[in-house]
């Protein structure tokens, strides 16, 4: 069982993983552009000939890198508080039938699955900006965006966790066999 | 016993792989570097001279001149 969830978590990582290297790798270039920024491209990676242009485009390209996983996050995280199996409206619903859009209703597994994956590579680079920040190689208002966001969505996601959890509990209520022992209409 | 350390073993393979590729993004961080331009002057080995250090040096050479003479 847990290694069928490590299989899953391994497989929802690989796409976020690719559109966040590429998302680094096009923001240093196209920024190195706009800021007419000289750098020299090796094997080692890009390699910037004084501190000042390093950190412009440090700050900026992980700044990017943050915005595309907000995106990501805020995808899964409306997916999460609207269309989430257990506590979707019976209204919107039929509406998503009607439109042909039932797929937009997920499971409980499949977001939560994708919510670890993208938190985890916020945490990740909030840990890694924080770092950046201590030994002045990036801005600090990149890595005070990068620890808002992740407050903002682990919050967000609790609060999605506790609705299931609230649902299930009604649930459970609703299932409880009731046995009613009519002993005064057998006499 | 064999098959628990099997499922054991293929677990933290697993959970090591994915903290690998979460871990990837974060570690673009080394994709960029800097290196600081060699300063004019100093890449016979010598020293930079500051504006100070040319005064002060203009200005010993001229006493040394005046008590030769």
């Amino acid at each position: 069982m847990f290694s069928r969830i490590l299989i899953k978590l391994i497989d929802q990582s690989i796409v976020p993983a690719l559109l966040l290297v590429t998302v680094r790798v096009v923001s240093v270039i196209i920024f190195s552009r706009i800021f007419d920024v000289k750098y020299f491209l090796g094997t080692g990676g890009f390699t910037y000939f004084n501190r000042a242009d390093y950190i412009l485009m440090n700050s900026y390209s992980t700044f990017w890198m943050i915005a595309a996983i907000a995106v990501g996050l805020l995808y899964i995280l409306l997916k999460a508080l609207i269309f989430h199996e257990t506590h979707i409206s019976p209204h919107l619903t039929t509406r998503l039938f009607a439109m042909r859009m039932e797929t937009l209703i997920q499971t409980s597994y499949d977001l939560y699955s994708q919510g670890t994956i993208w938190l985890s590579y916020l945490y990740f680079l909030t840990l890694s900006s924080g770092i950046l920040v201590f030994t002045g190689l990036i801005y600090a208002w990149v890595f005070w965006v990068s620890f808002a966001l992740a407050i903002f969505s682990t919050a967000i996601l609790i609060f999605d966790i506790d609705n299931e959890i609230s649902s299930n509990k009604v649930a459970e209520i609703e299932e409880e066999e009731v046995i009613l022992s009519l002993r005064g209409l057998d006499e | 016993m064999n098959k628990k350390l099997t499922k054991l073993l293929l677990n933290s393979f697993l959970l090591t792989l994915l903290l690998a590729i979460v871990a990837v993004p974060a570690g673009t961080v080394m994709l960029l570097k800097y290196k600081q331009a060699p300063a004019v002057g100093t890449s016979t080995g010598n020293q930079v001279l500051s504006t100070q250090d040319v005064r002060e040096s203009t200005q010993s050479s001229t006493i040394l001149e005046e008590e030769d003479r």
